[in-house]
């Protein structure tokens, strides 16, 4: 009786095996449904840690900034990588606009973009950035470990990255997560 | 099932889709985007992200009705590569630290690829990278430091060779773990295929002793 | 009204596959012989129903009637008719159809070459291919209607894919599909016997063509794709690890292991729960392959989230019937008595590591494959790459290959090693030799071992033959006439282990290929890899629906010219899409293989490849498919020779 009880538990073996599979499989489009899990997304390595260093030039007239003085000045802050050949970074631009409203601190840096055509980029979307940076060769943005444009991050009260939001930025998303590191 | 699903852009297309690029600037007044050195064309995967890619089939005069399912073919997945250096100006001169370089390379992933290698992605993120690799092996880094390098960026996603940790055991321990299984039912099937001899019932001792 | 012709037909598919699911099983379970009777009837009208159905999409593309949604936007009235036929599978609904079309006909093949069967296990496995059939055709109907109209059609399609345009791929799908659809007949036999619950040797005998052409196909349609990635997608390799490679290694590894499991379970009456799971999980691994790595499912989240009734129908079917089987299986299976022994040094414990191996091997690649999912369930992201695959799946090839031409030269039942080793002595010489040779020519290992490997199992794969036949050790007449006598199953297991060494020998080649990028003006030569390339002109060239930019490059080897090779970009200034036309140069040894890149300054970009011995990686795919078909030749003819009377009219073919 035993070892055919035995056998009947081996014989369970691959159905168990399938159904892991299939609930692995669920688990993850379950997730992407309620957009908990979403492959596109890489993890950012910046998170928990402080910015790294850079000083980058202004794109005229503003000056340009850098790693410091975004720490030095009102925080928590938003650092905003955009281009002005991007297109979620055009559809992105009005929801930084009413942040700014708001009052909301973003550091703009321009990546890998022409002077003039930033410029008529923040001409004709508005500019609802604190200071405008430029980072022309792009590679401040591997020092943040960037992988495509826009890029946000969240630079809580400490000077400590919490949050990396890649793509278009929605004043929905972001408002709770400033708040909840000190945005008042 | 697929490592693929990991690792593409959030603009809604991937790399090379036969638009601009994510990180590709586009040069000077050449619309509809630089063509990729290579066809990296796949198929009509993805969502065409209006207005960049996927533009309307000519002669169409509707908007698709639906994302588009992928064709289930196997080749139209097929994203292979050799090696992407765009130009020759790209590699170095000296051919044993080309070869370090591509290397190093080759052990790196595109991160805005599928499952490529920076050494084989037509990316310009992937280029950069290829350009960053071959000054550090002139400056003389350590393959070690390079890798460790991208690493504190991007993480251990980038490595195309898992690292050995408690997360990749199962991973790595696959091979000996899918043997000793073997192994195990092996030894388990040869017991099993000599069944011990089932000891006499009462009923039949008393008719082995009449037949005695 | 074609449309709708077929549309009909494809409704009528449905209904047939849905009595033929149900009314043969319960005519094998009550012993009703007129419901089993019915079974083969209902395949065949399954399957004539679906050759209508396809018929009229092929019609429609043909006609360029753009009303229909898929035609309208996969084929073009100015393509030639050939791509306007092949582009019905070029897209998802068209190749789901054409994934129906196959199992059906698989059925309707049951149904014509198993009039051998036992007519109980007969309708059992027709019911059981009806009822995947019956989902499948209930999905496409439902949510994947390839006759789906569109109002107003357009005045013009929007065209295949250009890459698509192709020779190579537009047979590829359905060579491809064949084989991964024909493993469902081995798992309704598997299905079937656990329904029937018994298995016994003519069981094995029975499931082995089937899953040998079934595998042939595979192989076939696996180096088919391999091979139009290596010449037209310009990237000069020709495996790459791919989530959509590998599932379609996986069913490949599963079905040679059925392929020998097989074999143990004619000759000895055994291993055959094994023979039984394994045939569910080739079959599964196909399913899983075709449905949820090329569906999009995973790849497009947008696909998924905008259209989530085709996902969840689709992993629902998948759900039932890999999941019922397994159940089918876990509740059966233990009743199926293992009989048999064996000792472990026999023919058939030769098999049983070679099982062992390949299921070892497709585990890895899988655990490969689904590792990073795995992994985002816990919220970690990791990738796996072809790094973590070559330093997995050689070291379990190493003892398989050397397996391979072991077992053939071990008696059945039981054998001594020592003696099986000696007649091996010359090929593991013959072996040792080369990878020495090679390591000193080329100081590469990898290629150096492989190159042994491959001298292993060509010589190995014939030492069976050599000592069938007293090679060397009787007169040549002697040696004619046993070399005509044996069987053409002997011959077919010695081709496809052989090219399996071809396959080998083509990979190491490949280890020692060169390339280089250079940028070259018209009349400028470049010297590299001791050929000499001369770029004569670079020009514009009209096509059809593209602007191809062509080089004229002359090779010459020390002065003396080989070839003037026409690599090209064709660019498609309506998709803006360009695909790359490598030239490829060959003389069956090594393949001289240009790639055009961009302009630079002026200057041509070319990636020049000399790839050694690169053809021989598909030509051992298809030196191993032929050796699989001369099987299936043979045992057409030998079929009804042992132990359980069979019909006398032959096997399936």
């Amino acid at each position: 009786m035993d070892t055919i009880a035995r056998r009947r538990l081996l014989m369970l073996a691959p159905l168990a095996v399938a159904g892991a599979g299939s609930v692995v499989f669920w688990e993850l489009l379950a997730r992407m449904q309620t957009g908990s899990y979403d492959p596109h997304l890489l993890k950012s390595m910046l998170v928990g840690k402080h910015l790294p260093a850079f000083s980058l030039p202004g794109q005229p007239p503003s000056a340009g900034f850098s790693n410091t003085e975004v720490n030095a000045g009102p925080l928590p802050a938003l650092v905003n990588f955009f281009a002005s050949w991007c297109i979620p970074c055009v559809e992105e631009m009005n929801e930084l606009m009413h942040l700014k409203a708001q009052g909301v601190t973003i550091w703009g840096i321009a990546y890998k973009d022409k002077i003039d055509a930033t410029a008529a980029f923040l001409m004709r979307r508005g500019d609802p950035y604190h200071r405008v940076a430029r980072d022309a060769d792009g590679r401040t943005a591997i020092n943040f470990g960037l992988y495509g444009v826009p890029e946000t991050y969240l630079i809580d009260r400490t000077g400590t990255v919490r949050l990396r939001y890649a793509g278009a930025l929605t004043a929905a998303a972001i408002l709770p997560e400033l708040r909840k590191w000190g945005w008042t | 099932m697929g490592v693929d699903v990991i690792g593409m852009g959030w603009w809604g297309g991937r790399e090379g889709q036969g638009g601009a690029a994510p990180l590709d600037p586009p040069p000077g007044g050449r619309p509809p985007g630089p063509l990729p050195l290579r066809a990296k064309v796949k198929g009509s995967k993805g969502q065409p992200l209006a207005g960049v890619q996927g533009a309307a089939p000519p002669g169409l005069s509707f908007p698709p009705l639906r994302p588009i399912l992928i064709a289930f073919l196997l080749i139209l997945a097929v994203a292979g590569r050799a090696r992407a250096l765009e130009s020759p100006s790209e590699m170095l001169a000296n051919p044993v630290l080309e070869k370090r370089a591509e290397a190093i390379g080759m052990q790196l992933r595109c991160v805005v690829c599928q499952n490529e290698s920076i050494e084989q992605s037509n990316a310009s993120l992937a280029k950069q990278f290829r350009g960053i690799i071959r000054r550090r092996v002139l400056d003389g880094w350590s393959n070690k430091r390079i890798i460790a390098w991208m690493v504190h960026r991007y993480g251990t996603f980038v490595l195309l060779r898992p690292p050995f940790d408690p997360m990749t055991w199962v991973l790595w321990g696959a091979p000996v773990i899918a043997v000793a299984a073997g192994g195990v039912s092996i030894w388990v099937f040869r017991r099993r295929g000599v069944p011990a001899p089932v000891p006499l019932s009462p009923e039949e001792h008393r008719a082995l002793a009449e037949l005695e | 009204m074609i449309p709708e012709l077929g549309h009909f037909a494809l409704a009528l598919a449905v209904a047939i596959a849905a009595a033929q699911a149900v009314l043969p099983i319960i005519g094998a379970r009550a012993g009703d012989a007129r419901l089993m009777a019915a079974a083969p009837a209902l395949a065949l009208g399954q399957l004539i129903a679906m050759i209508v159905s396809f018929g009229c999409l092929i019609w429609s593309s043909v006609v360029s009637d753009f009303s229909v949604y898929d035609v309208a936007m996969n084929s073009a009235s100015n393509e030639p008719l050939f791509y306007r036929i092949t582009g019905v599978w070029g897209n998802h609904d068209g190749s789901i159809l054409l994934w129906c079309l196959v199992l059906a006909l698989c059925g309707g093949a049951v149904a014509l070459f198993g009039r051998n069967l036992p007519s109980a296990l007969r309708a059992r496995v027709i019911g059981a291919l009806g009822i995947v059939s019956a989902g499948f055709l209930l999905f496409t109907l439902t949510a994947s209607n390839p006759f789906r109209r569109l109002w107003p059609p357009p005045v013009q399609g929007a065209a295949i894919n250009p890459l698509l345009q192709d020779p190579g791929l537009a047979v590829h799908p359905p060579i491809l599909y064949i084989g991964y659809v024909g493993f469902s007949i081995p798992f309704a036999f598997a299905v079937a016997a656990l329904l029937e619950g018994r298995v016994d040797p003519m069981w094995g005998r029975w499931v082995r063509p089937w899953t040998l052409a079934a595998w042939c196909f595979l192989t076939c349609g696996i180096a088919l794709g391999s091979w139009w990635a290596y010449y037209e997608l310009g990237w000069g390799g020709y495996w790459f690890w791919d989530p959509v490679e590998n599932a379609s290694l996986l069913p490949w590894l599963t079905g040679t292991a059925l392929l020998h499991c097989a074999i143990v379970v004619e000759k000895r009456d055994t291993l055959k729960v094994w023979a039984v799971l394994l045939a569910i999980a080739t079959f599964s691994l196909s399913l899983c392959g075709t449905f949820m790595v090329r569906s999009g499912i995973l790849n497009s989240v947008h696909s998924f989230a905008v259209d989530p009734t085709q996902g969840v129908f689709i992993l629902t079917l998948l759900a039932i019937t890999i999941g019922g089987s397994l159940a089918l299986f876990a509740w059966r299976a233990p009743t199926l008595v293992a009989t048999g022994v064996f000792a472990p040094i026999s023919r058939e414990a030769a098999l049983v590591v070679n099982n062992v191996l390949l299921c070892a091997i497709c585990a890895v690649v899988f655990t490969g494959t689904a590792y990073p999912l795995l992994a985002a369930v816990f919220h970690e992201q990791l990738s796996v790459g072809p790094p973590y695959f070559h330093l997995t799946v050689v070291p379990l090839l190493i003892p398989l290959f050397a397996a391979m031409s072991v077992g053939p030269v071990l008696p059945w039942k039981r054998a001594r090693l020592a003696p099986a080793l000696l007649r091996l002595w010359w090929a593991a010489a013959a072996a040792a030799a080369v990878g020495i040779a090679a390591e000193v020519g080329v100081r590469n290992a990898f290629a150096a071992g492989g190159f042994a490997g491959a001298t292993w199992l060509i010589l190995g794969a014939f030492a069976e033959l050599a000592e069938r036949t007293r090679l060397f050790r009787t007169s040549a007449a002697g040696f004619w006439s046993r070399l005509r006598a044996q069987p053409l199953g002997v011959w077919g297991a010695a081709i496809a282990h052989a090219g399996l060494g071809v396959t080998v020998a083509g990979i190491a080649g490949m280890a020692l290929a060169q390339s280089t990028i250079v940028a070259v003006r018209p009349g400028q030569t470049i010297g590299f890899g001791g050929y000499q390339w001369t770029l004569l002109d670079e020009r514009d060239v009209p096509g059809p629906d593209y602007i191809a930019h062509v080089a004229d490059l002359r090779i010459s080897r020390d002065g003396h010219p080989i070839a003037v090779v026409h690599p090209s970009v064709r660019t498609f200034p309506e998709s803006h899409q360009s695909v790359t036309d490598t030239a490829i140069k060959t003389n069956l040894l090594r393949d001289l293989y240009i790639a055009m890149g961009g302009e630079q300054n002026g200057a041509v970009v070319l990636r020049l490849h000399v790839n050694t011995l690169a053809p021989f990686v598909w030509l051992g795919a298809l030196v191993m498919a032929a050796g699989g078909a001369l099987s299936l030749v043979d045992r057409r003819l030998r079929v009804g020779a042992p132990a359980r009377r069979a019909a006398p009219d032959g096997a399936p073919a």
